[in-house]
């Protein structure tokens, strides 16, 4: 179970912990974004900070619904105890967390400021009750 | 990924183009959804529902290609706006 908060902005959020591949480690608070379907995205300065791989450029919608070929970088999350490999957007804007890290998990907000962040894994759900 | 001469509006041109010209007609329907990975130098492309999977497999064959990843079907690889626009045919 991942725990956050919702902030003073109505935004629900939770800590992450990212590594790069030389073994650089960077505590980030991500706004979690049903909007957006990849991963994660992260600001330039953490990127080039973290010294993350680059990846393939990819073509993304953006909030418009305009099309960009954006920056695309690898790194590795720590994520309920395991070492999960992502594809990292670069865009200039708060740390996202996407659908692909939501994904199997139930989400709880108290959308208030200061309101508890829940990401439960469906599979502890009894047999029958997960959505 | 390694160093490449062309910026990021050039190589979603080329990819795009190779893609629609060369790609599409033998994907779709039948990948329709799946991530496609492509290397706009040579024209080969790896499909994957995992495009990390994709990109690491067509980077062991082509280490010094210029990649560029869609999602067969729709306008974009990922979307930031809540939803994913279907390609016109």
């Amino acid at each position: 179970m991942i725990h956050g908060v919702v902030n003073a902005n109505l935004e629900a959020t939770i800590p992450l912990h990212v590594v790069s591949p030389n073994g650089l480690r960077q505590e980030i608070t991500a706004i979690i974004d049903t909007g957006y379907n990849g991963a994660l995205s992260l600001p330039h300065a953490t990127v080039i900070a973290l010294a993350l791989m680059p990846s393939a450029p990819r073509m993304v919608t953006l909030g418009d619904a305009s099309q960009r070929v954006l920056d695309f970088y690898t790194a590795n999350i720590h994520w309920e105890g395991q070492v999960r490999r992502i594809r990292v957007l670069c865009v200039e804007d708060s740390p996202l967390v996407g659908t692909v890290l939501l994904q199997g998990y139930k989400l709880e907000v108290a959308f208030t400021p200061g309101g508890a962040v829940a990401l439960t894994p469906l599979s502890s759900y009894p047999p029958g009750s997960s959505p | 990924m390694p160093q490449t001469k062309y910026t990021n509006e050039e190589i979603g041109r080329i990819g795009t183009e190779i893609y629609r010209r060369q790609i599409r007609p033998q994907v779709m329907p039948q990948y329709k959804g799946k991530f496609l990975i492509l290397d706009i130098a040579s024209g080969d492309y790896e499909i994957d529902e995992d495009d990390t999977s994709a990109e690491e497999r067509l980077r062991v064959r082509r280490p010094d290609g210029v990649f560029f990843g869609l999602r067969i079907g729709y306008t974009s690889a990922y979307t930031l706006a809540g939803r994913m626009i279907e390609e016109e045919p």
